[in-house]
């Protein structure tokens, strides 16, 4: 196609996804690998002082709101950074076509928005309703 | 003075006879101050005139003389062949493109893609042309990296998403699509940039990052992919929420 040939149409959605998928992206590179230290190793086997990150401690600060949005940022910004991954992981793996990827954005694009919308409504669970 | 043999597999493939592409063994003598091409050109003026291959600077200016040497795209003038010794240095046409003949590929594809994301200053208006447009040392800092590029090939040789998708605009293109638009001097960044978001632009780069790893001018490609994703994607974020705003 040269210069002065209509180019082809925008695309709409690819750079929404894509941003969310650069944000995931930040955050599972800092944030995920610190919490899931903190929560599921160090407390569990006492590499951390274990009061701060005992149950109840946790529970009482899960009302505050801070907390809550970094927990629904954290689960929602992973599920679509590795989603997004994984949908080209296995377009290079040969599942490729417009029908295969179509149904990779709706599998994978879906467990994305279900998953953040469940970390939306616990985030909001005894705060809002 | 020579003081060894090393072999050359070539792969040859002559279009008026149809058929697939099969190698051909030639015995060179060997100096340890060889590159590929010193070898490619031994056999065309003493073994084998009609092997045919592109080359023209020997000095990695040119960007014309890539090949797939031992299975990886590489410039045959900056290949040593004292690295690939062992065994036979096998020299084949660059992958993902058509062979026109023996070593010879078609780039008219990527000519055209070149030409669509408009990899030249544009300007609005054009002003005093008797006046100098300034630039500062760091102006220039800020697209020396991709005017580095050579359109040699090597990362469409290289990326898979263009040799599952060749209709992807690919990584030398974006590239220099961003050495424009990081120029101060141009105003064409929203055209570029509405090519670029498009289906068969940026986004079907997978980042695979290979195109980065055989670049021989440290163009890094695939870093400018990323960049170009980051610049459309605020353009069409602040077309969405600002419409009218300024595009750049």
């Amino acid at each position: 196609m040269h210069a002065d040939v209509a180019a082809p149409d925008e695309v709409l959605l690819e750079p929404v996804i894509w941003s969310l998928f650069s944000v995931g992206g930040f955050i599972t590179a800092f944030l995920l690998p610190v919490t899931l230290f903190l929560l599921f190793f160090a407390a569990p086997f006492h590499l951390w002082p274990f009061d701060p990150a005992a149950y109840g401690t946790f529970l009482a600060h899960w009302k505050e709101p801070l907390v809550r949005l970094f927990f629904f940022v954290l689960i929602g910004g992973s599920l679509f950074h590795g989603t997004h991954r994984l949908k080209f992981m296995l377009m290079d793996a040969g599942f490729k076509g417009p029908a295969a990827e179509a149904l990779l954005d709706l599998i994978l694009n879906g467990v994305a928005i279900f998953g953040s919308l469940g970390a939306l409504y616990y985030a909001l669970r005894g705060w809002l309703f | 003075m020579a003081d060894s043999e090393v072999v050359f597999r070539v792969s040859r493939y002559r279009p008026e006879s149809g058929g697939r592409p099969t190698f051909q063994e030639y015995r060179i003598p060997y100096r340890s101050d060889m590159v590929v091409l010193d070898g490619l050109n031994y056999i065309k003026d003493h073994l084998d005139p009609t092997l045919t291959f592109r080359w023209s600077c020997r000095m990695g200016i040119c960007g014309s003389c890539g090949a797939d040497v031992n299975g990886r795209p590489r410039l045959t003038c900056g290949t040593y062949i004292r690295d690939m010794r062992k065994g036979a240095v096998t020299v084949e046409p660059l992958s993902n493109f058509p062979i026109l003949k023996d070593l010879v590929v078609d780039f008219d594809d990527f000519l055209d893609k070149l030409a669509s994301v408009r990899p030249y200053i544009v300007r609005k208006d054009w002003g005093d042309l008797s006046k100098e447009y300034t630039q500062y040392p760091e102006d220039v800092d800020a697209y020396r990296q991709q005017s580095l590029c050579i359109n040699c090939m090597l990362c469409y040789a290289a990326c898979p998403v263009f040799g599952a998708s060749p209709e992807f605009v690919g990584p030398a293109a974006s590239a220099l699509a961003l050495r424009y638009i990081r120029d101060t001097r141009d105003d064409g960044a929203a055209e570029r940039l509405a090519r670029l978001n498009t289906k068969t632009g940026i986004w079907e780069c997978t980042f695979v990052g290979e195109c980065s790893v055989v670049c021989p001018k440290e163009v890094d490609p695939a870093a400018a992919i990323q960049t170009l994703k980051f610049l459309a994607t605020t353009r069409h974020m602040r077309r969405l929420l600002m419409p009218g705003s300024a595009s750049r």
